[in-house]
């Protein structure tokens, strides 16, 4: 039987196609979707474009085929009026709004929400209220955990640690260690503050830790590996600049000391570092996360080199690799050498090979 | 007219609709199309340009673009076909522009090798690693290239294993339509996925080089 003309004319075969065609698929899985954060601006300015256009092409109002719009225009204004009055027309619980979601956990977590009594174990994406208290398996098998702030401020927590929500930006620390990262240009907005029972920390552009000694002589503790931070405590203020440790027994003793960035200290902040998703991010990207992690400062050979890493782009994933592991990675792959000395991630060419 | 005719100039007229619906500022029609039309684009720029931002301002631009000058889409090529176009203009002028085409790097295969050898005794060998890659981004091409129905009808059945009522009911139509839309995506998949990998490729290879064995 013969087909006319037109795109999709083959005659069917379906002699084994069906399996072939499966297993083409199955290989390949899914198409992958886009990163929600992409879409939704993609979607918004695609919306704001096609609400111009419309705006530019002259509205039918009445008529065979056409739309009356003033109701929806109506509605709109009422709604902003209400507003513009302070009328809330979802009334909100202020214990059920989200102040933080889960990043990455490692072990065992739990979560005790309010006012139920039930615990949860808990999952990367998963958001958190107010008043949530976590805690983290202590021991070597114990469980860590990273969050991320409504604030925008990165938490980690150390095994054995429990923690209290108390609002976007204030954590009651009631045991273990939390490590804060405002991020590289700091939070833009109010600084986290971690209370505890002999203090509260405010940061002030950070990365910092802050650990409960218990035991004889319990205390406080806090490194500083980037910005300050002060304590406050009932004897007056105490500030800890970058590189600085404070320590703070039971009866108010204070002792000061120095860690480094790279100090093997920070390594369980390592351990629960999430891994950033580097597909179409620079090499320079990369290095920057990879050094802010490690507590290393970036030095390139040449200022050259500096600006070609920024140009080249990376593929594929640095999952299950420490920041430390992936510098190696990383580096290989876009031909570079690298080494650390003395606090600092020196990046260099790779010698040419010379012929024998 | 052929079934396969009628189909074409079925879906062909289906668009024609769905802009039309656009143009008059309807708002289902705007969903409908950010949802069928905006991964694909995403998609398709990506692949060329691996930057995510860089990605992203090239779709944005595309689409308002696009939407812009939607008065002037006759159907003559499908929908996604035209946003390809309009795409592929945008990512030429924006490399015009700057005059050179980025540098990207692919984490080495003996890289994700060694990376992989941390954690499992045995790891693939590198060369069958890239080219499942390479295959990888065929057959998402592919998809991407069809009508968005067919691209959803074959992922329905062939990786989430639905039944055809399933398929059907998802696609508002009947179950005998629904195999019908199935065998027309088969069809047009093949074709799309012989132009992409160089043309010529039997089934039978297909599979097999996406099972890593040899034909």
């Amino acid at each position: 039987m013969t087909t006319k003309e037109g795109p999709f004319l083959e005659p069917e075969d379906r002699s084994g196609d069906d399996e072939e065609l499966r297993a083409l698929l199955a290989a390949a899985g899914p198409r992958p979707a886009v990163p929600p954060a992409e879409l939704a601006a993609i979607r918004t300015a695609a919306r704001a474009e096609w609400e111009r256009s419309r705006q530019r092409r002259p509205r039918r109002v009445w008529g065979t085929g056409g739309v009356w719009r003033p109701l929806p225009v109506l509605l709109a204004a009422s709604l902003l009026l209400a507003l513009a009055l302070g009328w809330r027309w979802w009334p909100r619980t202020p214990s059920e709004e989200s102040v933080a979601t889960v990043t990455a956990s490692w072990g065992k977590s739990r979560r005790v929400p309010v006012p139920r009594a039930d615990s949860a174990a808990l999952r990367a994406g998963e958001a958190l209220a107010i008043g949530t208290r976590l805690t983290t398996d202590a021991g070597a098998a114990g469980g860590r955990l990273a969050l991320q702030l409504a604030s925008g401020h990165a938490v980690r927590l150390d095994t054995g640690t429990a923690i209290r929500l108390v609002s976007h930006s204030r954590i009651a620390l009631e045991a273990g260690a939390v490590y804060v990262d405002s991020g590289p240009a700091g939070s833009g907005g109010a600084g986290v503050e971690i209370a505890t029972a002999l203090g509260t920390v405010r940061e002030m552009g950070t990365q910092f830790e802050v650990r409960i000694d218990a035991g004889e002589g319990a205390g406080l503790a806090i490194r500083v590996r980037e910005g300050s931070v002060t304590l406050a405590l009932p004897a007056g203020p105490q500030g800890v600049a970058a590189g600085e440790r404070l320590a703070v027994t039971g009866d108010g003793t204070l002792a000061r000391g120095r860690v480094a960035g790279d100090d093997a200290a920070w390594g369980w902040v390592l351990e629960a570092a999430p891994t950033p998703a580097i597909e179409g991010r620079s090499l320079r990207w990369v290095l920057d996360w990879a050094c802010r992690e490690n507590g290393w400062h970036l030095r390139f050979a040449d200022p050259a080199l500096a600006n070609e890493a920024a140009a080249i782009l990376l593929h594929g994933t640095l999952e299950g690799l420490r920041p430390d592991e992936s510098v190696a990675v990383v580096l290989a792959g876009a031909g570079l050498a690298h080494r650390v000395e003395g606090g600092a991630l020196l990046v260099d060419r790779r010698p040419a090979r010379t012929r024998d | 007219m052929t079934p396969a005719w009628a189909e074409r100039q079925s879906l062909a007229g289906d668009e024609r609709a769905l802009v039309r619906r656009l143009l008059a500022g309807d708002e289902a029609a705007f969903e409908r199309f950010s949802e069928e039309y905006l991964p694909p684009l995403y998609r398709f720029a990506q692949r060329r340009l691996g930057d995510r931002e860089l990605t992203r301002e090239i779709v944005q631009s595309t689409l308002c673009k696009a939407i812009a000058a939607l008065a002037t889409f006759r159907g003559e090529a499908g929908l996604g076909t035209w946003l390809g176009a309009c795409c592929r203009n945008e990512i030429a002028g924006h490399f015009r522009a700057r005059g050179r085409a980025p540098a990207e790097v692919e984490l080495s295969d003996e890289v994700i090798s060694a990376q992989e050898s941390l954690h499992t005794p045995t790891a693939a060998g590198p060369e069958q690693a890239l080219l499942r890659r390479e295959r990888t981004d065929w057959v998402h091409a592919a998809l991407d290239a069809l009508p968005p129905r067919y691209g959803q009808a074959l992922e329905w059945k062939y990786l989430a294993c639905l039944p055809v009522d399933e398929i059907a009911r998802r696609l508002a139509i009947g179950p005998k339509a629904a195999e019908s839309v199935l065998s027309r995506a088969r069809v047009a998949f093949r074709a799309e996925y012989q132009r992409l990998a160089g043309g010529g490729a039997s089934p039978s290879a297909l599979a097999s080089a996406a099972s890593g064995s040899e034909p």
